[in-house]
C-alpha cells in the first residue's frame, strides 16, 4: 500500500528575489519621507517616525510617557471629543506618541487621515485636565501589574544591568509621575519633537504624485530643531556571575535571565556571526536553551536567548520561565548551554540550517511593501551600506563556525553575567544557595535588600 | 469635505477580491487553492475539525495536547527532525488550538511546496504516537499553563467565565485542559482520539501563495491521496437552558492588586446574524475613544482604569463579556451602573445615524484588513469553510454587516442583554490570610 515515494522533496529553483526601494524625498526642515506605492488592497499605512537618541528623565521618570499619553488628544484646531470622534468615523487608527505616529485608513480617507495625523502630532494642546487624569491612569496601571511577576523581572533586570541613571534602567514609580509638571511636558515635546531626525513612511494605495504635495503642505511649516545632546554613564557588567535574586511570593514559575550588555551595530562586520551565533543558543525552537530547558527536562513552555544591536548600547538575554522546583537546575542549563555555545564550535548542519532560516525568512519578507519600507528605513537610521540587502544572503552564507565561536566569545559574557531571578523564595533559595554562585538579594525596584532569611 | 478630499488620493485598488478554488479528494479531505504571486512565499495549512469541545468530560486538554504531539515526528520524520526541516528549508510554521478547531500550517519561499505538503500528508497519515512524546509534553504544557494562567496577572478569568456561563456544552472547561486528566490519560487513549479526530475527511487542506496550479494538484493527490478516509464523525449537540436568572461568582487571583468586573452574556453561534449584530454593538460600546464606554467611563467620569466589550465567538454558542478595572476611590459597582447605562439606551433608543455610519466605516476597515497578508487569509479561508459552512464569507462578510439596520440592532440588544442574562464575576485580589 505505502510503496509510494514518501521521501523528503527536495526544494525547487531558489525564487529570483527583486529588492525594490521605495520612492524618497526630503522636505527643508530634515524630514525624509518614504513611499512604497502598492495597490493590491484599498488601504494606507503612515508611519512617522523619530529616530531621536534615548535620554535619561531621572526623577521625573514618565515624562515622556506621560507625552505620549498625551499627544493625540485633539490640537488647538480641534477639540479632543471632536478629534476621536472623527478618527474613528472614518474608521481609521492612529496611536501617537512622543516620538511619532502610526496611523492605518482605507485608501478613501488617506488624506484626512493624514491632516489629523500631522494636527495631532505638531499643534498639540496639553492641558492639566488631561495630564492629571493621564497621570492617575498611569499610577493605577503600574498597580496593576505590582505582583507580575514579569513585569518585577524585566524592571529588576534593566535597572540592574543598565543602572538606574541610564535611560534603559530607569523606572516609573508613582513618586517619579507625581513630579511631572504641565510645562515639563510641554517642555519634553518641543526638545523632543522635531524633524532633525524625522522619518515619513507612507505605504499603500496612493499615488507618489498626489501624496507628495499633501506631505508638503502638512509637514513643511514643521520647524527645524535639534534635540539636546545629553550624557550619561555607559553601564558596566559585573566582575563575576552571581546571581540577583528577587523574592516574589506569589509566583508560580521562576523567571530566569542571564544578561550582559553588548554594543552591537548593525554594520559591524561580526554582526551577522553573533546574530547567528544568538540563534543556535536560543533564538528559534532548536535552540540549544529550549531543546535542553523545554524538550529534554520539560521545565518551561519555551527557553529563548535575544541579542540586541544598533547604534547604543543593549544587552544580551536568555530568559525562562520555569518550573519553581527546577529552578537551581535550570540555572546550571543556561550556564552550561552558553559555556557550550563559546567553547564547541557549531556542527557544519546546524549552522547551515540556521543559515537556511535566515535567508529563507529574508526572500519571504522581501518583496512584501513592508519590508522594503522597513529595509530602507534601516540602510538611513543604523548607517549601513546601501547595498546591505542586496548583499543579505551572500554575507549570512560566508559566516563560518570559526566566525560563529569567536562573536560568542565577545558577546556571550559568562564570566560577567548577571542571573536574575525572580521567583519564591521559601520554594527555590534553598537549591539555589548550594549551586556556589555568589547570590545578592534585591527588592522589587532593584534595590539590594538583606536576604530575608539573615533577618529571622 | 471628507469625501471630496477622498477622491484625490484614493479609489486605485479596486474592491478587493480573494480568489479561491476548491475541491475534494476522494478520501474526503477538502482543498482550497488561493492563488498570489505577488511574494515568493507559500502557506500550507490544515484544519482539522476538533478542539476542546470534542473531548471527554474526564479528559479535557486533548486536542490542545495534540497541538504539541504532532510535532513529535511521523514514520518518515523522525523525532526532533521537524522543526529543524522547517528552519533549515527557511520555513517557519505553529499550531494553535481552540475549543472548535485545531489549525496547523507552515510559511515557505515557495520552491519548498512540494516540502510542505509532504509534511502536513505525513502528520495526517502517519504520526508517531508515543510514550516520549507524551511524557515530554505533558511537563511542558503544565509550564505553559502556569505561564500563560496562573503566574498571569487576570490569566484564569476566561476559565471562569467559561464554567459559569456553561453547564452542560463542554465550552465549559479550558482548551489547555486540566492536568489532572492529562496526567491520567494512557497512550491508548492518545491514540485512538488521533485515530478518530485527525483525518481527511475531518480536515481542509489551504494552500496559498505563489505556485503553479496543474503542479500543486499533482502533489497534492500524491501526498494526500492516499491517506485513508477516516470513520465519519457525528457531531454531538449540546444544549444550554437559557440563563433567566443572574449567576453571581468571585474569584480570587494572587497576582493581581486591583479588581475587575466582569459581565458576561451567553449569546448565540458565531454563525448566527444575531452574533454578528452583537460585534457591532462591541465596537459601538468600546471601539475607539469615541467609543460610548470609553468616552464616559474611561475619559470624561473617570471611574474606570480600563474598560472592555468583545464577542467571543465560537460555533456553537459565543459569550459576549464586558469587563472594566476601577479606578482608585471607585468601585465595580459604579462601572456595571455606567455599562448598564449605556445598554438600556441600545435597548431602547436607536443608534444615532452618524454612529451607524462610523459602525460601517470601522468594519469596512477591519474587513480590508483582514485579509492583508497572505497568513490570515489562508487561516480565514479554512475557518469560513470549515467552521462557517460558507466560504464565500471571505468576499461576502462585509455585506452582511453592511445589511445590519439600527433597528436590528435595539432588538439584538433586548433579546440578549438583560441583567438577568448574565454572569457577574468579581474578579479580585487574593485576600491575605483570609
Amino acid at each position: 500500500m505505502q510503496t509510494q515515494d514518501r521521501t523528503q522533496p527536495k526544494p525547487g529553483k531558489a525564487p529570483v528575489i527583486n529588492i525594490k526601494k521605495p520612492q524618497i524625498f526630503v522636505l527643508e526642515n530634515g524630514l525624509k519621507v518614504m513611499i512604497v506605492e502598492n495597490h493590491k488592497l484599498p488601504r494606507v499605512t503612515f508611519n512617522l517616525a523619530l529616530d531621536n537618541e534615548p535620554f535619561i528623565e531621572g526623577n521625573k521618570k514618565g515624562v515622556d510617557e506621560l507625552t505620549s499619553n498625551l499627544i493625540g488628544n485633539g490640537s488647538f484646531e480641534i477639540t479632543k471629543d471632536e478629534f476621536h470622534e472623527e478618527i474613528d468615523f472614518l474608521g481609521a487608527n492612529i496611536d501617537f506618541s512622543s516620538h511619532g505616529a502610526y496611523a492605518t485608513s482605507l485608501s478613501k480617507y488617506a488624506e484626512r487621515t493624514l491632516e489629523l495625523l500631522a494636527d495631532g502630532t505638531l499643534n498639540p494642546n496639553f492641558t492639566q485636565e488631561e495630564l492629571d487624569k493621564e497621570k492617575s491612569k498611569l499610577v493605577e496601571r503600574l498597580k496593576s501589574q505590582e505582583k507580575s511577576v514579569a513585569s518585577i523581572s524585566h524592571r529588576v533586570v534593566d535597572a540592574l544591568t543598565f543602572g538606574t541613571s541610564h535611560p534603559y534602567g530607569e523606572y516609573m514609580t508613582e513618586q517619579t509621575l507625581e513630579r511631572v509638571t504641565l510645562e515639563d511636558i510641554k517642555s519634553n515635546y518641543k526638545k523632543y519633537f522635531v524633524p532633525e531626525n524625522a522619518y515619513l513612511v507612507i505605504i499603500g494605495d496612493i499615488k507618489f504624485k498626489n501624496i507628495k504635495p499633501v506631505v508638503e503642505k502638512l509637514f513643511g511649516s514643521w520647524k527645524k530643531n535639534s534635540t539636546p545632546k545629553l550624557t550619561y554613564p555607559a553601564p558596566q557588567n559585573v566582575t563575576f556571575t552571581q546571581i540577583n535574586f528577587v523574592d516574589v511570593p506569589n509566583a508560580v514559575q521562576s523567571e530566569i535571565s542571564l544578561v550582559n550588555t553588548i554594543n552591537l551595530k548593525m554594520n559591524d562586520p561580526d554582526f551577522f556571526p553573533a546574530v547567528i551565533a544568538n540563534h543556535i543558543l536560543g533564538g528559534g525552537y532548536n535552540g540549544y536553551l529550549n531543546m535542553n530547558l523545554r524538550e529534554k527536562n520539560a521545565w518551561t513552555y519555551g527557553a529563548s536567548s535575544n541579542i540586541g544591536s544598533g547604534k547604543y548600547v543593549s544587552k544580551l538575554i536568555a530568559t525562562s520561565a520555569v518550573r519553581s522546583t527546577a529552578t537551581d537546575s535550570a540555572v546550571i542549563e543556561f550556564i552550561k548551554e552558553i559555556k557550550r555555545i563559546r567553547t564547541e564550535k557549531v556542527t557544519s548542519e546546524i549552522l547551515s540550517e540556521v543559515k537556511a532560516g535566515f535567508i529563507g525568512r529574508f526572500v519571504m519578507q522581501v518583496e512584501k511593501p513592508q519590508a522594503v519600507a522597513r529595509y530602507a528605513l534601516n540602510i538611513e537610521t543604523e548607517n549601513l551600506p546601501v547595498d546591505f540587502y542586496e548583499n543579505y544572503i551572500k554575507t549570512i552564507n560566508a559566516v563560518t563556525a570559526d566566525d560563529v565561536l569567536r562573536a560568542a566569545n565577545k558577546y556571550f559574557l559568562i564570566d560577567n553575567t548577571r542571573i536574575v531571578i525572580a521567583g519564591k523564595g521559601a520554594e527555590v533559595l534553598p537549591g539555589l544557595e548550594k549551586l556556589g554562585i555568589p547570590i545578592f538579594y534585591f527588592d522589587n525596584y532593584g534595590n539590594p535588600v538583606k536576604n530575608t532569611k539573615d533577618e529571622e | 469635505m471628507v469625501l471630496s478630499s477622498a477622491l484625490m488620493l484614493g479609489g486605485v485598488a479596486s474592491a478587493q477580491k480573494i480568489n479561491f478554488e476548491e475541491y475534494n479528494l476522494d478520501n474526503g479531505l477538502h482543498v482550497v487553492l488561493h492563488h498570489d504571486p505577488t511574494a515568493p512565499v507559500i502557506v500550507t495549512s490544515v484544519m482539522y475539525h476538533v478542539g476542546s469541545k470534542d473531548e471527554n468530560p474526564d479528559r479535557t486538554g486533548f486536542a490542545h495536547f495534540f497541538e504539541h504531539l504532532l510535532f513529535e515526528g511521523t514514520e518518515n520524520i523522525k523525532r526532533g527532525e521537524w522543526m529543524k526541516i522547517v528552519t533549515a528549508n527557511g520555513g517557519t510554521n505553529n499550531a494553535n488550538t481552540s475549543d472548535d478547531r485545531t489549525y496547523y500550517y507552515e510559511v515557505f519561499p515557495s520552491n519548498n511546496l512540494e516540502l510542505g505538503l509532504w509534511m502536513e500528508s505525513e502528520r495526517m497519515m502517519h504520526p508517531i504516537i508515543n510514550q516520549i512524546g507524551v511524557d515530554t509534553q505533558n511537563g511542558v504544557i503544565k509550564e505553559e499553563k502556569r505561564s500563560r494562567y496562573d503566574n498571569q496577572p487576570y490569566g484564569n478569568f476566561i476559565a471562569v467565565v467559561k464554567e459559569n456561563i456553561f453547564k452542560n456544552h463542554p465550552y465549559r472547561w479550558t482548551t489547555i485542559g486540566s492536568m489532572e486528566d492529562l496526567d491520567a490519560a494512557t497512550l491508548e487513549e492518545f491514540q485512538a482520539f488521533n485515530k478518530k479526530f485527525y483525518t481527511p475527511n475531518n480536515a481542509v487542506l489551504v494552500v496559498a501563495g505563489d505556485f503553479e496550479k496543474n503542479m500543486v494538484k499533482e502533489w497534492i493527490q500524491k501526498y494526500f491521496g492516499p491517506i485513508k478516509k477516516g470513520e465519519t464523525i457525528k457531531k454531538q449537540t449540546f444544549v444550554e437552558e437559557p440563563i433567566t436568572q443572574t449567576i453571581k461568582a468571585t474569584y480570587q487571583d494572587p497576582n493581581i492588586q486591583i479588581p475587575m468586573i466582569v459581565a458576561a452574556y451567553r449569546t448565540p453561534s458565531m454563525k448566527t446574524r444575531d452574533a454578528r449584530v452583537l460585534d457591532l454593538i462591541s465596537a459601538y460600546l468600546s471601539d475607539g475613544k469615541s467609543s460610548k464606554l470609553y468616552k464616559k467611563v474611561v475619559d470624561e467620569k473617570k471611574v474606570a482604569l480600563q474598560i472592555g466589550a468583545f464577542s467571543y465567538s465560537q460555533e456553537d454558542y459565543g459569550m459576549y463579556i464586558l469587563y472594566g478595572l476601577p479606578m482608585e476611590s471607585h468601585t465595580s459597582e459604579n462601572i456595571l451602573k455606567e455599562i448598564d447605562e449605556e445598554i438600556v439606551k441600545i435597548q431602547t433608543e436607536l443608534i444615532s445615524v452618524k454612529d451607524y455610519q462610523k459602525l460601517q466605516n470601522k468594519f469596512e476597515n477591519r474587513f480590508v484588513n483582514k485579509n492583508s497578508n497572505l497568513e490570515g487569509t489562508a487561516e480565514n479561508l479554512a475557518s469560513y469553510y470549515l467552521l462557517y459552512g460558507d466560504i464565500n464569507l471571505i468576499n461576502t462578510e462585509m455585506e452582511l454587516y453592511h445589511s445590519i439596520s439600527r433597528e436590528e440592532i435595539k432588538e439584538v440588544a433586548k433579546k440578549y442583554l438583560n441583567p438577568n442574562q448574565r454572569l457577574l464575576l468579581d474578579y479580585i485580589p487574593t485576600k491575605e490570610h483570609a
